[in-house]
């Protein structure tokens, strides 16, 4: 393990050990796969003390987080705003109080997988992430970063620096639903993050990005076709009906002893209607 | 008057101090200062560590084992497989056929193959890893409906069924005959983990004069020492086994596993000279420990018109695994109780326990009584709805009540207290009103309420000797010692020993200490397993401190010149009964005998009359008394989703007497919630026999945010066995919310899930089946 | 196995250690410090029984490698009431025997203390929160719950 003294030293680390190394956070998802040997600890790279990467900011109208910020961070941040909400909302659903401590942004999200619950939020937040390295930070979407399950877009010598998104206007809001076999430490069976901002006449839909845990494959997506489908339609019980119709054409899930295939479309379905209808009220409401 | 100041008048009418009050466990101070020391806190310092390499197929002849790599490791201190066992290879519960560690075969995944000891955990995984085990595959049999058939797979070869019995009490087919109405269901139940806090750990060394000490988690510490002195080739005086303070049981640890660890870590204590000790991590021990078996039950009623019911015909399969463990007795309690609370003229049970490929499944709270009470209340609505009946109404037609007979022509006796439970559970559910209201829901969100009602036949009944010791010693300073091979692990019954032995000696709690269970100082005294510490632990304490009592009382009589009869213990005085200024302290009578050479160790000793019946027909007294219960479960259920949410949950039970009502509350809380696990989350599932979740991020167990409302109503109609007329209560909390959810489901969907757990996708899929 | 110093507060105590890369705060204190209240229930996070309080939150100490934990105040069991003295979480549980077989009793008692620390005026609901990371299987949590609801009314009462 290696313990560096700043966020330069810890790139310059990385950049000299390429191989096996592997950065470690809160280590929630890490330690757990090398406890269940799915992962050996041969080069682990400590980031929990670097203080230069916890932070949630808004400058201008992009609310950035840096991705040491913990998942208790976000649950303990008063943003009374569309996206504070959204982020408190799927902080406090995220796995129990001890896991929220350590967790971090950039661990959830460089885990890479459908159990990552802010992987779907911060796609509907049409989210970019910003990674460093010594030769240069690069900027990307995050659909672009998270690139299969458990395979993320990073280089051996990057890190995953910042989540950034454009601050929802006044006419915009979010919704998070989350669907496991208990209350809470669950793994989501299905989980939808949504995003609707109405036009100025508030009737009807200027933006929409929907975002579940699974749609096709095994790691998160937007659902861009429903999003097409109801984009300039009205912000009414009927699109969201309809919205639900259309996810099913574009889920492809699959059965495994968790639940089937046919169970997961349905409760995708009724989690997307809830999201929606909950953004729905969040915009009437303002 | 409040309740409870009723129950202090009565108590106090009776002459009893101790007995039903609310007095704190002996051990509480030492728990919450995280004192008590469990097996891996106590490890010395050159112990070994153990790793046990384990069967990845669940059906295989073992081809080759090759241990060389592993034991050319540096760090590696033995490698041992079964013809490195000095004793017996084998390790069973009950039926001859498990071996310690597997040579010729493999049966179930997790079996033990070999062993791997080493100075650190590290370096044992690594070692266990270079092990290698060349398998034949062989077919495989993951169903018990399947295994029965004649062409099925064998899984040993005295063929699949490992236990069947019957009970036959009239004549079925006239039952039928005289039914207006006749159903018949399939009802099915899962496997489910114990998930006791602290997973198996087995510990052992060498004494110097050669014998073995294990120490470990455990329920029944004498198994251990039988096992692992079998295995071992000693005589069991050469093996001492102490259960250290055990973090949970409920059941499992009364099995296969504790002689598991401690045989394997004796083995290698007795093959390096170096202490050894065994801890499973928690995927291994979720794979690799019993279960509660999986049952199959088709059960065909018939009932006349009115409700009263005729017949009733039942076939009730369980899945034991790969090794029988305790299925064969599961499976007796499952087919006695098969029929539910009720009086059936014409019953015939088929009770089969059969062998599977699947991992073992064995001794787990409740004992078959919650599977087959989930079928036959869930068959009592089924019925009730055919017949347009109330729910309740139809179960109050047909309960057992006293002078009535049971289905293997038990006669009910006076202690049975079904009806008032049944009454007071609905009362305080406010039943009648909720099954209209609810009924009338409509929207997304639907409640719905249900009703179950239970008998749980106390103790070992027809499992087997039904005794026990129990040691009470006063030391010098006046101190009382309790001290028994009955185990603690959580229940706080052996608290409750103490609480009966204080009540019987007449001093205050206080002055009581409870000793470690230990074969050295505690005489065998049966498992500690069917609930029956209080009421069979109970009587041996009440017998040992009687005996005390009388020479307390006899030396006091001595000092203080009158009869022993004029005497009374009381706030830790011995003083005459009419004449107050003849008193003397206790602690002056103890000072007095142990100057007189008498001794305050005592010894008492209760065996339970046997349970006699035909065996053919299971016909006549199967348990000596019995536990009743009501449970009422109040669930609203997500309509678009089918995620069942627990609202309340109203239970009712007929404990005979409560020794300590704050212990017995606390049981009862966590068999419920262990049972709304079983109802709602949990299940341990096998694809092709490989177990795919066995971790607690994938196997789910409730947490403080699933829990409901829940009430609790304590009656009591004291039974002929127990002290004071206590009844079994440690399992009975787990027989019934799983039924009473399901019937509560039912009603507020209309339609009905026919098997465990009622998974969202179950109950949503159910809904949309409905015509 | 690279090797490191690590100094760190544990129950009012600074101490330094030397300390593998793969050590986990768990095995630190259990093994290294002896502080055996600190319990392993299934060494993925999921249990709770490792909790100690670090820094003023819950952690599973079993998924905190020992070098994470340099700098930090830890709180174990072992710092919290003393048998002439217990703090008033531990005696409501005692009250009301909500402790059964205890393996997850050190775990309760410092999501207890750590929630009353935080907030003496909890809800039910803010106690189901507090503890919903910890599993328990033998209480159903009910005296749990009614145990630190009580312990609250205490705390306010010696604070006034």
């Amino acid at each position: 393990m290696y313990v560096p003294v700043s966020l330069d030293d810890a790139l310059r680390y990385l950049e000299e050990n390429p191989t096996d190394t592997f950065p470690i956070a809160g280590g929630t998802d890490l330690l757990s796969r090398i406890n269940r040997k799915q992962v050996s600890a041969k080069n682990l790279v400590d980031l929990s003390g670097l203080p230069e990467l916890r932070y949630i900011k808004r400058e201008n109208r992009t609310i950035k987080i840096g991705a040491l910020t913990t998942i208790a961070d976000l649950e303990g941040q008063q943003e009374n705003s569309a996206w504070g909400e959204l982020l408190y909302d799927v902080a406090k659903k995220f796995g129990s109080p001890n896991i929220r401590t350590v967790a971090t942004v950039g661990g959830n999200i460089c885990a890479a997988s459908s159990s990552e619950d802010l992987i779907p939020v911060f796609l509907a937040l049409d989210a970019k992430v910003r990674t460093i390295r010594r030769r240069g930070p690069r900027e990307m979407s995050l659909q672009e970063f998270v690139v299969a399950k458990r395979k993320t877009a990073l280089d051996p010598d990057e890190l995953l620096a910042e989540v950034s998104f454009t601050e929802p206007n006044a006419l915009a809001a979010c919704a998070f639903e989350k669907l496991g076999m208990r209350n809470t430490l669950i793994i989501s069976l299905v989980s939808v993050a949504a995003f609707l901002e109405r036009d100025q006449n508030r009737s009807k839909i200027e933006r929409a990005r929907i975002a579940l845990n699974r749609l096709r494959g095994k790691i998160p997506e937007r659902a861009q076709s429903v999003e097409k489908e109801i984009l300039g339609q009205k912000l009414d019980a009927h699109t969201i009906k309809t919205a639900g119709e259309l996810l099913e054409k574009e889920l492809a899930l699959t059965s495994d002893y968790r639940a089937s295939a046919e169970y997961r479309c349905e409760a995708a379905k009724v989690l997307l209607r809830r999201a929606l209808v909950q953004c729905q009220q969040r915009i009437l409401g303002k | 008057m409040t309740e409870a100041a009723l129950v202090q008048k009565l108590r106090e009418a009776e002459g009893l101090v101790l007995i039903g009050k609310r007095l704190q466990r002996l051990d509480a101070l030492d728990k919450v200062l995280g004192l008590p020391l469990y097996t891996s806190d106590i490890v010395p310092k050159d112990a070994l560590r153990v790793k046990v390499v384990r069967s990845t197929v669940p059906h295989a002849l073992i081809k080759r084992i090759d241990t060389q790599p592993a034991k050319q490791m540096p760090g590696v201190m033995a490698v041992l497989t079964a013809q490195d066992i000095p004793g017996i290879n084998e390790a069973y519960a009950l039926l001859p056929d498990r071996p310690l560690l597997a040579s010729a075969k493999v049966r179930c995944q997790g079996e033990a193959i070999a062993v791997v000891a080493a100075s650190d955990m590290q370096t044992a995984e690594e070692a266990a890893d270079k092990v290698s085990v060349e398998y034949e595959r062989l077919l495989a049999v993951f169903s018990p409906v399947e295994a029965m058939k004649p062409d099925s797979v064998r899984v040993h070869d005295s063929g699949n069924v490992a236990k069947y019995l019957r009970v036959r009490k009239g004549d079925v087919k006239e039952g039928f005959r005289q039914a207006d109405v006749v159903i018949e269901n399939t009802y099915k139940t899962q496997f489910q983990d114990p998930t006791a806090l602290e997973p198996e750990v087995g510990m052992a060394w060498l004494e110097k004069d050669g014998s073995i000490t294990c120490v470990g988690s455990m329920q029944t510490p004498y198994y251990v020492q039988t096992g692992v002195a079998k295995i071992l080739g000693v005589s069991p005086d050469k093996v001492r086994v102490i259960q250290a303070t055990t973090g949970g049981a409920f059941g499992p640890k009364s099995d296969e596993m504790p002689v598991d660890t401690c045989a394997i870590s004796a083995l290698v204590a007795q093959k390096t000279g170096k202490p050894a000790i065994l801890a499973y991590s928690r995927q291994e021990s979720m794979i690799a420990h019993t279960k509660r078996h999986p049952f199959v039950i088709t059960l065909k009623t018939g009932a006349k018109n009115d409700g009263r019911l005729t017949a009733s015909e039942a076939l009730v399969v369980s899945d034991t695994g790969a090794y029988a463990s305790l299925g064969p007795l599961v499976i007796i309690r499952a087919c006695f109780h098969a029929t539910g609370p009720y009086v059936v003229p014409h019953v015939k049970t088929d009770a089969y326990c059969m062998y599977t490929n699947n991992t073992m499944a064995g001794s787990f709270r409740g004992f078959g009584s919650p599977q087959v009470h989930f079928a036959a209340e869930c068959q009592m609505d089924e019925l009730a709805k055919k017949l347009d009946i109330d729910p309740l109404h139809l179960r109050m037609k047909n309960i057992l009540r006293p002078g009535t007979l049971t289905a293997t022509s038990q006669l009910v006796d006076e202690a049975c207290g079904l009806e008032e439970c049944a009454a007071r559970a609905t009362e305080a559910a406010n039943w009648r009103a909720k099954r209209l209201e609810f009924a009338r829901d409509s929207g997304t969100f639907r409640r719905g309420i249900g009703i179950a009602l239970m008998y749980h036949g106390n103790s070992l009944g027809p499992e087997g000797n039904d005794y026990a010791y129990v040691h009470v010693l006063i030391k010098p300073d006046a101190r009382v010692v309790v001290r028994t091979a009955l185990t603690e692990y959580g229940t706080g019954a052996i608290s409750g020993l103490a609480q009966v032995a204080a009540e019987t000696l007449g001093l205050p709690i206080h002055l009581f200490e409870l000793g470690q269970p230990d074969t050295a100082s505690c005489e065998e005294t049966g498992p500690t397993v069917a609930s029956r510490v209080i009421v069979i632990g109970g009587r041996a304490a009440q017998i040992a401190a009687q005996k005390l009592r009388e020479k307390i009382l006899s030396v006091g009589g001595d000092l203080l010149r009158c009869e022993p009869s004029k005497l009374t213990i009381k706030d830790g005085l011995v003083r005459h009964t009419s004449d107050e200024r003849r008193t003397i302290t206790f602690q002056n009578v103890v000072e007095e005998c142990y100057k007189r050479h008498v001794s305050l160790t005592e010894t008492g000793y209760y065996i339970a009359p046997k349970c006699e019946f035909e065996p053919e027909s299971s016909q006549g007294t199967t348990y000596h008394q019995y536990t009743y219960g009501a449970v009422v479960a109040e669930i609203q259920v997500d309509t678009e989703l089918g995620v069942v949410k627990p609202l309340k949950i109203t239970a009712a039970y007929d404990v005979g007497r409560a020794i300590n009502p704050l212990s017995l509350e606390g049981q009862i809380d966590g068999g419920t919630i262990q049972a709304l696990g079983y109802g709602l989350m949990e299940q341990l599932i096998h694809t092709n026999g490989i177990v795919v979740n066995p971790t607690l991020g994938d196997y789910y167990i409730p947490t403080s945010l699933d829990i409901p409302e829940l009430q609790t109503i304590i009656v009591e109609y004291p039974g002929p066995v127990g002290p004071y007329g206590a009844k079994a209560m440690g399992e009975p909390p787990v027989d019934l919310p799983a039924a009473a959810l399901a019937n509560a489901v039912a009603h507020a969907t209309g339609s009905r899930v026919f098997d465990l757990p009622l998974t969202a996708e179950k109950v949503l899929l159910g809904m949309k089946r409905k015509p | 196995m690279a090797k490191h110093l690590v100094k760190f507060n544990v129950n009012g105590k600074d101490d330094a250690l030397v300390v593998e890369s793969t050590d986990r705060l768990l095995d630190i204190l259990r093994d290294r410090l002896n502080l055996k209240g600190v319990k392993e229930g299934c060494g993925t996070g999921d249990c709770g029984a490792c909790t100690v309080i670090m820094d003023g939150r819950l952690v599973n100490s079993c998924l905190v490698l020992a070098v994470q934990a340099r700098d930090k105040r830890i709180i174990t069991i072992e710092g919290v009431g003393a048998r002439e003295r217990v703090h008033p979480v531990q005696k409501a549980i005692m009250k009301y025997n909500a402790a059964q077989c205890g393996f997850c009793i050190p775990a309760m008692v410092l999501a207890g203390k750590n929630l009353l620390d935080h907030n003496p005026a909890p809800s039910t609901e803010d106690i189901k929160e507090a503890i919903s990371g910890v599993l328990c299987r033998c209480t159903g949590y009910y005296k749990l719950i009614e145990a630190i609801q009580e312990a609250a009314s205490e705390v306010r009462g010696l604070k006034r």
